[in-house]
């Protein structure tokens, strides 16, 4: 292993299957998928997503919460709920030494659209001035810095769908090289708009089950027809375990690998075989300092369309042909986009501490071509010692975490 | 019907968290709004209520809660 060993010590989570830790590994652990009709996507190809349910954002981040975009919104709600779960007094802190890394695809884009409407029916001076603010994708990181008053590096990755767990590597690494003490790293993403859902439906990415949107993010199964769009975030309180130990913090898993690579292939499919995902897996698991036969679980990107569970198949048949247990948790949570690589970390997380692999909704005939034991219907308790968790993005970006019990 | 006065203070109000008795016309605006940025949404929302626009440079004169009320009954009383 490369440095120093990292813990994670906290999590929040705000995703369609819930609002906080327990009520998305309870939805996650049931089944049951997210995805329903959209009003606000009505006369579109595509008519679903999933959506985080209704909640009071007054109630949760108070006046602050006026001049944030959804996105941001999401992060900071999990930043807190994760900095409570640490049981970490940010003031008792060096400020100076907490560090933000967060990943986003996509950004204020609502805000973005709404403020164009406005300037292209009315005139320049409807535009609103907060338009920047709330629309740039770095804020995710920048608003978090401001509400816990942290002032140690912070950044926003954007590694399209792989941001999520890209932040999350990086924050290794500064931890790894001294570079802060504390890291928040996480993602998020609010990007379910008309225009994205008609420019991923163009493309052919999007799932056009309309008629059926709980069955639409199937995950490896034959029958499967693209992604399903989603929303949220996840921050993960990360520490060298020195340091956790020292404040007696309270220790969910650590991290042990992470590795990064690109395809240099194509803007949007993925290398057929995977070579380029599978160069990151072997970086995270070298990086760890583990070999793959001792991988007992994958939490796997499963983004449901033809062509990743395909190449991601492949690869990790080809990586792990012992056959860990395989999940793929969109099948309950739709895609988070930028968010998805840091919700699948913390599902990872919870599947270690729990012993037990949650199931891949809709998952009733796995694809022939998909040689993985993925655990669909229950889920199946097992004793979980290192798992890996893999994300991709456009662009042919990977990123790959390997996580093992605290 | 509310009048301008009215509008911008209820704006205040609910939307910038200003205190209600906080509110009067003679209130300094940059008391009321946390920075500049909020200075033009301020405007902005009320330009939407009430149907015209303000522009920037309208409000460089601009001081307190009359200051303000004064240049958009201008406009709008133009725009009848």
């Amino acid at each position: 292993m490369s440095g120093p060993e990292v813990v994670v010590t906290g999590l929040g989570l705000i995703t369609p299957a819930g609002i906080g830790v327990e009520e998305n590994w309870n939805r996650l652990c049931s089944g049951e998928a997210t995805a329903k009709t959209d009003p606000a996507l009505a006369a579109l190809d595509v008519t679903f997503s999933c959506r985080v349910p209704d909640f009071d954002v007054a109630q949760l981040l108070g006046k602050t919460a006026r001049r944030l975009d959804r996105f941001t919104q999401f992060a900071l709600i999990a930043a807190r709920q994760a900095v409570t779960d640490a049981r970490l007094n940010v003031d008792q802190c060096d400020q100076t030494r907490v560090a933000v890394v967060m990943g986003c695809a996509v950004g204020g884009q609502p805000t973005l659209e709404h403020q164009h409407r406005r300037l292209l029916e009315q005139e320049p001076a409807a535009v609103s001035p907060l338009m920047f603010p709330m629309f740039l994708a770095n804020m995710a990181a920048a608003q978090i810095s401001m509400d816990l008053g942290v002032t140690g590096p912070n950044f926003v990755v954007n590694t399209a769908c792989a941001a999520g767990a890209t932040a999350i590597g990086q924050a290794l690494e500064l931890l790894r090289s001294g570079a802060c003490d504390i890291a928040i790293a996480g993602g998020c993403e609010a990007a379910i708009t008309p225009l994205t859902i008609t420019a991923f439906a163009q493309m052919r990415a999007l799932s056009r089950r309309n008629d059926d949107p709980s069955g639409a993010s199937r995950p490896f199964d034959a029958d499967r027809g693209g992604f399903v769009m989603s929303e949220g975030a996840a921050v993960l309180v990360l520490e060298r375990r020195s340091d956790a130990l020292a404040r007696q913090a309270p220790l969910r898993a650590s991290v042990l690998g992470f590795g990064a690579t690109a395809d240099a292939h194509h803007v949007t499919n993925p290398h057929p075989e995977g070579l380029g995902a599978e160069g990151a897996v072997r970086v995270a698991l070298h990086e760890g300092g583990i070999s793959p036969e001792q991988i007992d679980h994958i939490n796997a990107h499963g983004t449901g369309t033809k062509l990743n569970d395909l190449a991601e198949g492949s690869m990790l048949r080809r990586v792990f042909p012992h056959g860990p247990s395989v999940t793929g948790s969109k099948g309950v949570t739709g895609h988070l986009l930028g968010a998805a690589g840091a919700v699948e970390a913390a599902i990872t997380v919870l599947t270690i501490q729990n012993g037990s692999v949650p199931p891949t909704a809709n998952l009733r005939q796995r694809d022939s071509q998909i040689q993985l034991d993925v655990v669909a219907r229950a889920p199946r308790k097992q004793k979980v010692n290192l798992a890996l968790s893999t994300s991709f993005g456009f662009g042919g970006q990977n990123a790959a975490l390997v996580l093992g019990a605290a | 019907m509310s009048t301008i006065l009215e509008t911008a203070t209820r704006i205040l109000v609910d939307k910038f968290d200003a205190s209600a008795e906080d509110v009067f016309p003679d209130a300094v605006l940059e008391d009321l709004l946390s920075d500049s940025l909020d200075w033009v949404e301020f405007a902005v929302a009320v330009g939407d209520e009430v149907g015209t626009r303000i522009r920037d440079e309208e409000l460089t004169d601009v001081r307190t809660v009359a200051d303000f009320v004064a240049v958009v009954e201008e406009k709008v009383g133009a725009l009848k």
